[in-house]
């Protein structure tokens, strides 16, 4: 799955660090999911839609998806 | 992820957890006869044991370093060492049945032991560095 991630944080000046903070997941989590190491589970990926305030749409694109 | 100084921290509890064992049993060692005291003891160990893992993860959990990534680690983790222990055990008691060779039983269910804490470790440090 291939996320904008980084774009959204840097969009809203947050580090790694920060975002973890505030989701209460760790710093390396964050950085896995940017990396694109580890998928998030639905309830994350809400979260940080909530977040930035945006559709999880925006941040997670399936891949091979518009199927 | 863990840093590193909390898996001294855990090693550290780990080698005190054996320590008091060690010292209890000597202690005990006078009460030998007496198998309800041994029982006590033994669950009391149990009792702190649980009461010190259950604080530790708490602790970790408040802090946001047991999250959903990290539970996702450890339950691939457990089940290679799950995976390595039910094997070895296996093979062990398929020896014993099938086989008249003489094995030295309590060593290699501790070595079984030992080696699936191996394995877990092992996957947790591979996952880790994966995800």
């Amino acid at each position: 799955m291939d996320n904008e991630l980084k774009v959204w944080r840097a969009k809203r000046d947050v580090t790694q660090g920060e975002l973890a903070d505030d989701l209460d997941v760790s710093r390396q989590t964050v950085n896995a999911i940017e990396r694109g190491r580890y998928d998030p589970s639905l309830e994350l990926a809400f979260e940080l839609a909530d977040y930035f305030d945006c559709a999880i749409e925006d941040i997670f694109e399936h891949e091979g998806g518009e199927d | 992820m863990w840093s590193r100084e909390k898996r001294l921290l855990t090693v550290a509890l780990l080698v005190a957890g054996v320590a008091l064992g060690v010292g209890l049993e000597a202690l005990a060692d006078p009460l030998e006869e007496q198998n309800l005291a041994w029982l006590v003891l033994l669950v009391g160990l149990l009792v702190f044991g649980g009461a010190v893992g259950h604080w530790a993860s708490r602790r970790f959990e408040q802090s946001g370093e047991i999250d959903e990534r990290f539970q996702e680690i450890e339950r691939r983790a457990s089940r290679w060492s799950h995976g390595a222990l039910t094997v070895g055990v296996g093979l062990l008691a398929l020896v014993l049945l099938v086989s008249w060779v003489e094995v030295p039983v309590a060593a290699l269910l501790w070595a079984l032991l030992v080696g699936s804490v191996a394995v877990h470790e092992l996957s947790v440090e591979y996952y880790s560095r994966r995800m």
